[in-house]
């Protein structure tokens, strides 16, 4: 105990001697939040400049509502949610691309709902990125052993992307103490969130991938930007 | 209904400027002045649900800092002796306590933001650069509370099913919920599971689990299956013929030019204060705050006009109407 205790002492005294000066901690927290905004708002842009077919922007909308549906109706347990589950599955079947979307919309719509702050923007980023990298990944996803560790990870990755939001609350300089504190504050329910994810990637994935396979297939298939006229044969 | 309406965008500005200083104040003096402040808007505007969420949150991770901070942190140049050769020192308390303060007005500021500003301006905002983006979200906005009834729903026809009451219709239009269960894959026999399994508790909590996944499961394939009657019809209707419009419409008005020359004027003379140090106090390595320094001066001033704006409004409002 005090063997760490002396450890903490020594890296608050060597962390505080690089940023001790209080304006370069409010100039990292604005460029990290208009760096946030920016990644963000690039994707969202890119998405718009695709302009994207009728189908494929209800298809996100209808998806964003499922997540955030997902993540309301559990909200009375703390750190339950499906909304981590279903972006996962978005990613893996639709792709990295439309994983970050829903990721990152479910984030502010449900921060509609549940009060918005500074911090949706963290966790947009969360949730975009777990998205996406379910995208990245989607070739691997069929190994069950694969998609525990996946689950389990994202769950303590979000965890620690959505805390960096409170670690700049201090006035001052950036600190070691604190970023314990909230990392120690967070385990337990990072834990939960990560073994939810993992069981229900267990127990619900082929049945999910089934379903929004067919609405890939049945809806996104054939449809370019070109071919917007209605057929009336339809 | 508001009667002295305010352009949302620079309401975002305004708040944007609000939370960038409950990061850089430091001083008591100035940090207590904001909280008691935003605590009479919040009051004003009145205290909202999410709020006493949040609140839940905060504390025990307030209290957590508090305490963790003292115990943790030992540099600082006053130390307070609590037993031989074991102190904790009065920076790092003060630091702890400051920085709560800080955690406590930001989380204000927003949940003021969300009561100044609807989703419907904020997304009016949105719309002008991200059409598509901002679209979808009012689209899934309206998705939420459909999808919430049709899993209620079939909520409603798996209790009855599992109650063994056979429903009315032909055999084909019947939704078969005994043909989802064998869609949920819990085939995964090990030892481990076996034992989980006959525990009672945990069987119940399985039990439950997989009745909310088989709603979930089954809400979700209709809920894709109807939205596409949503996408058909858009086409239908014409949707992307020409650019479209947005239902509410802001102008600038003469309050807005004043709130913010008003804003451009305080944040101005506050930002000269703190380019002479007006505001912030160095807490490491050694304190150097007295209760004597009274900070009455020109940016203190500004710094209390900066925050009044929107109390003066909604005071003026309670005057109108009663």
């Amino acid at each position: 105990m005090s063997a760490m205790d002396e450890m903490l002492t020594n890296m608050t005294a060597s962390s505080t001697g690089v940023v001790d000066t209080p304006i370069f901690s409010i100039t990292l927290i604005i460029f990290l939040i208009i760096l946030l905004a920016g990644i963000i708002y690039a994707v969202f842009k890119m998405y718009e400049n695709k302009k994207p077919p009728v189908e494929s922007i209800v298809l996100i909308a209808v998806l964003t509502a499922i997540a955030t549906v997902g993540r309301i109706i559990l909200m009375s347990i703390p750190a339950v949610n499906m909304a981590s589950f279903i972006i996962i599955m978005v990613g893996v079947v639709f792709g990295k691309e439309e994983g970050f979307l829903v990721g990152a919309l479910t984030a502010f719509v449900s921060g509609l709902f549940m009060g918005m702050g500074y911090w949706v923007l963290f966790q947009m980023l969360a949730w975009g990125l777990m998205g996406a990298s379910a995208g990245i990944l989607a070739s691997r996803f069929d190994n069950v052993g694969f998609r525990i560790v996946f689950g389990l990870l994202w769950g303590f990755l979000y965890g620690w992307i959505t805390d960096i939001s409170a670690i700049f609350y201090s006035g001052t300089a950036l600190e070691i103490t604190p970023i314990i504190a909230l990392y120690l504050n967070g385990v337990s329910y990072d834990l939960t969130h990560g073994v939810t994810n993992a069981v229900l990637l267990v127990v619900l994935y082929d049945w999910f991938k089934k379903m929004f396979t067919r609405a890939k297939v049945k809806y996104l298939s054939g449809h370019s930007s070109d071919s917007e006229s209605i057929s009336l044969s339809d | 209904m508001e009667l002295t309406s305010i352009h949302p965008g620079v309401y975002l500005l305004y708040y944007f400027i609000m939370v960038l200083f409950a990061f850089i104040f430091s001083d008591p003096y100035f940090v207590v002045t904001f909280l008691v402040l935003l605590l009479v808007l919040i009051a004003l505007q009145g205290v909202s649900h999410e709020l006493k969420n949040i609140m839940k949150l905060f504390i025990p991770l307030s209290v957590l800092i508090m305490i963790l901070n003292p115990l943790l942190n030992r540099t600082g140049a006053h130390k307070i002796y609590l037993w031989s050769g074991f102190f904790i020192t009065y920076e790092a308390i003060a630091y702890g306590i400051l920085m709560s303060l800080a955690l406590l007005i930001v989380i204000l500021v927003f949940s003021s933001y969300n009561r100044s500003v609807s989703y419907q301006e904020m997304l009016y905002i949105f719309s002008k650069k991200l059409p598509i983006i901002s679209m979808i979200i009012v689209m899934a906005l309206r998705f939420i509370p459909l999808i919430n009834s049709r899993a209620i729903e079939v909520q409603k026809l798996n209790s009855l099913k599992s109650n063994g009451v056979e429903l009315e219709g032909e055999d084909e239009e019947r939704i078969d919920v005994d043909a989802f269960n064998s869609n949920i894959n819990t085939d995964y026999n090990s030892k481990l599971v076996d034992k989980l399994k006959s525990n009672k508790r945990i069987a119940a909590i399985i039990k439950e689990a997989k009745t909310l996944g088989k709603i979930m499961g089954i809400t979700v394939s209709w809920s894709l299956e109807e939205s596409m009657f949503t996408a058909k019809s858009m086409k239908a209707r014409g949707y992307n013929a020409t650019e479209r419009t947005s239902y509410l419409s802001y102008k600038f008005s003469n309050a807005d030019f004043a709130f913010i020359a008003l804003i451009i004027v305080t944040v101005g003379i506050i930002i000269v204060g703190l380019l002479h140090g007006v505001g912030m106090i160095n807490i490491y390595p050694s304190i150097d705050f007295r209760f004597s320094n009274l900070p009455f001066n020109i940016y203190y001033l500004a710094f209390i006009v900066f925050l009044l704006p929107l109390i003066y409004l909604e005071i003026k409002e309670r005057i109108l109407w009663h």
